[in-house]
């Protein structure tokens, strides 16, 4: 089954190339109708995609390339072609490209609607059609000279008084006698008064030049008047107006474009509280009111954003079936994969990290976890072994889950691996799953062959260390002779977040970025160090400092680890202006390590009873790091806060 | 020629305006002072045209004349407007009213104005 999306690249480009074919021969039809020797490119463009389609079980494209197949044929015989017909056929290139689109997307190519094209086509009779195209030419007055169309152009008066009224003057005659089909200003800028010089119309209407320079030129203070007549082409005759229906509508963006939407945002956002200081000094409901709603407005636009960044787990799971396929031919053996939830929608930061260990955890499946043909059989296992990586919606989550029917992880050997690598001693008492936990301790490999597929890619560590690094979580049950179960945990989208990191008392926090207004060394003159208090002060404000190392709680059953920043006690602390809806604090921080980007999670309630506190992160080195908010530090701790 | 009403709360205005289209063979049936007196007029006399002033007591132009287009789709009205009321005037035009010309005006302007819109 999933051979065939093995064969989709291929599809795609093909198509492509069919497509371009089609219109090419189209551009020839069109130039020169007499020679239809382009035809039969359409015929063999039309046949091959039929073909593609047909195998890949494309129904929509099938039935409509092989009506264009067989109507062509039956044109090719006559000799000829007419305008509708060759219309349609540009619509079908149209088409064929929204297919393509569908394609590349990972959508349903059956969704995109084929049937009016279809039904044109099957009711196209090209003798009919060349009769009526006769008709249309001998008698060109009925069809085409329904309505006069020109060009006006309206120059006023220089300095004529309350020029915007004449203008709307203008417009309501005009529309006395005729319909305005473009305007410039716009009929919509005229009526609000917005006119400056002079006016452009495109309109159409039953009457003469004369008439229609004479109503223009019956409004005060018109100075000069321009009228083209417009030719138009032949109108085509209603009956034969076919209605195309437009199916999904996409645009592709370049990832990078889309990373840059977002960053500016962040400019926005920025910008936008920069703003709210400026005017907080002669703030009036009103100007509340209108940044209450920027607020809004951003929301939703990073809202859109993020969804738009959203992929399907289809553009990742299709190449596993090559990757599968290709192991199991080096070692000789049969191996299925299924895969599931492949229309799951994950953020596209997200899905590289995703795919870098699921595409590890499947090698691994099928390196180590299935058993040889004859191993198999020995254990009357089914020929053919079977990896199967599922993906489950859940509430802002997505698990996905890898799972083999083979061997089962070691755990006797896993044992002793650990006690050889001095994880644990021959006395540590360990659950199986604590047991098989240790695979994901740096340096650990089970295999007793470091062969290409796993040995060489990234450790079981390093699985664990990616997942965890977009707030994922991964857990394993596997048992003897049964297989190996993976489940992998990801947030859908990411909270990401521009950040400083600090250090506190040898430990390491983050402060967002976005708070930060200045960061000051203990030794700037705007600081002023007393005995009982400090004091940053700054020419319109003096803010006492708290001392985050006197202040910060650190809860203790948070593993946080200590930071070695190399001396023990830094000499350099740094005085950090923060501020937050309006409220500004000054803290002082043991040192500033660096600024990064941060993805921000949920603290758990055990440390949400810590004030101080608004989430956490976990840094690479499996740190999790408390990020803080001093607005809600403990007052009677003599954290002030200053409006 | 065409019997005119002439509706301002500058007696002056109303002077000259009279004198203007008198001279030019028209014929004065009413004069008033407010908005109201527009209305009433314009129901009462059905002059073929009249010049209405947009900033006066009571009721101004502009309401006056969406009164009379309420009862009198096809009323003839002149605004007589000073500058810097050019939203007002838009206002007027958008309302019903077919013409405007700006105080202070030459002769021939209003007694154009007046022609175009007897003609329309």
């Amino acid at each position: 089954m999933f051979r065939l999306d093995e064969y989709k690249d291929i599809f795609i480009s093909e198509l492509e190339d069919n497509t371009k074919l089609l219109s090419d021969s189209l551009i020839l039809l069109e130039k020169n109708p007499k020679d239809v020797s382009p035809l039969s490119e359409v015929i063999r463009a039309a046949h091959t995609v039929k073909g593609m389609a047909a195998t890949m079980g494309y129904t929509n494209l099938t039935n409509l390339t092989h009506i264009v197949e067989s109507k062509i044929r039956e044109v090719e015989q006559e000799k000829a072609v007419t305008k509708s017909l060759l219309e349609v056929l540009f619509q079908v290139v149209d088409r064929l490209e929204q297919f393509k689109e569908v394609a590349v997307e990972e959508g349903d190519l059956n969704k995109v609607p084929v049937d009016d094209l279809v039904q044109f086509l099957s009711t196209f009779n090209l003798q009919t059609d060349l009769e009526l195209e006769q008709d249309t030419q001998s008698q060109p007055s009925e069809f085409l000279k329904l309505e006069n169309r020109f060009t006006v152009v309206v120059k006023f008066k220089r300095n004529a008084p309350l020029l915007s009224t004449r203008a709307f003057q203008l417009l309501r005659d005009l529309e006395r006698i005729a319909v305005i089909e473009d305007s410039t200003p716009s009929k919509v800028d005229i009526s609000e008064g917005k006119v400056f010089g002079e006016i452009h119309f495109e309109l159409v209407t039953n009457e003469t030049e004369g008439a229609l320079r004479k109503v223009i030129e019956g409004i005060t203070d018109v100075d000069e008047v321009e009228i083209t007549s417009v030719v138009e082409e032949a109108i085509v005759p209603q009956r034969q107006r076919v209605k195309f229906t437009r199916g999904i509508q996409t645009v592709r963006v370049n990832l990078n474009q889309l990373d840059e939407v977002v960053d500016l945002l962040g400019e926005l956002v920025l910008a936008r509280s920069r703003l709210e200081n400026h005017v907080a000094v002669q703030t009036t409901p009103e100007v509340v009111e209108d940044l209450n709603q920027f607020d809004s407005l951003i929301t939703t636009i990073q809202d859109k954003l993020m969804k738009m960044r959203m992929v399907t787990l289809a553009r990742i799971f299709d190449n596993y079936p090559r990757t599968v396929r290709d192991i199991a031919n080096k070692r000789g053996i049969d191996i299925n994969l299924f895969t599931q939830g492949n229309h799951i929608e994950l953020d596209r930061s997200v899905i590289d990290q995703v795919n870098e260990a699921l595409l590890h955890l499947i090698r691994n499946a099928a390196t180590h976890g299935i058993e040889d043909t004859s191993t198999r059989k020995k254990l009357s296992k089914s020929k053919e072994g079977t990896v199967r990586v599922i993906a489950v919606q859940e509430k802002g989550e997505v698990s996905i889950t890898v799972e083999d029917d083979g061997s089962g992880l070691d755990l006797e050997r896993i044992r002793s691996k650990g006690i050889e690598l001095g994880l644990i001693t021959e006395n540590t008492k360990l659950t199986r799953s604590q047991v098989a936990a240790l695979i994901f301790n740096p340096g650990f490999s089970t295999a007793s062959q470091v062969t290409e597929a796993a040995g060489r890619g990234i450790g079981m560590d390093i699985v664990k260390e990616t997942i965890e690094e977009i707030g994922g979580s991964i857990q394993l049950r596997t048992k003897k002779g049964e297989g190996t179960q993976f489940i992998l945990r990801v947030p859908q989208t990411l909270a990401i977040i521009e950040a400083l990191i600090v250090i506190v008392n040898e430990h390491v926090f983050a402060i967002p970025l976005l708070n930060v207004v200045k960061i000051y060394s203990e030794k700037d003159q705007e600081i002023e160090i007393h005995e009982q208090e400090s004091y940053v002060k700054e020419e319109d404000y003096t803010l006492p400092i708290f001392d985050l190392e006197y202040h910060l709680e650190i809860p203790n059953e948070l593993s946080i680890q200590k930071k070695d920043t190399g001396r023990k006690k830094s000499i350099n602390k740094k005085v950090i202006l923060w501020e937050k809806g309006g409220k500004r604090i000054a803290m002082k921080v043991s040192d500033v390590l660096e600024q990064r980007e941060i993805v921000t999670k949920q603290i758990s309630s055990n440390i949400q009873q810590f004030p101080g506190y608004s989430g956490a992160t976990i840094l690479k080195e499996e740190e999790v790091v408390l990020i803080i908010d001093p607005t809600t530090l403990n007052p009677r701790k003599k954290i002030r806060v200053i409006n | 020629m065409a019997r005119i009403a002439i509706v301002d709360d500058a007696k002056f205005m109303r002077l000259v305006l009279r004198r203007i289209l008198t001279q030019a063979g028209h014929e004065i049936v009413a004069e008033g002072e407010t908005g109201i007196d527009a209305v009433e007029i314009w129901a009462k006399d059905k002059p073929d045209c009249m010049t209405l002033d947009i900033v006066m007591p009571k009721q101004n132009g502009i309401e006056a004349v969406k009164q009379i287009m309420s009862f009198d789709p096809s009323a003839r009205i002149v605004m007589v407007t000073a500058l810097g009321q050019e939203a007002f005037v838009l206002d007027a035009i958008k309302s019903g009213a077919r013409e405007f010309i700006i105080k202070p005006f030459r002769n021939e302007e209003i007694i154009k104005a007046v022609a175009k819109t007897i003609a329309s």
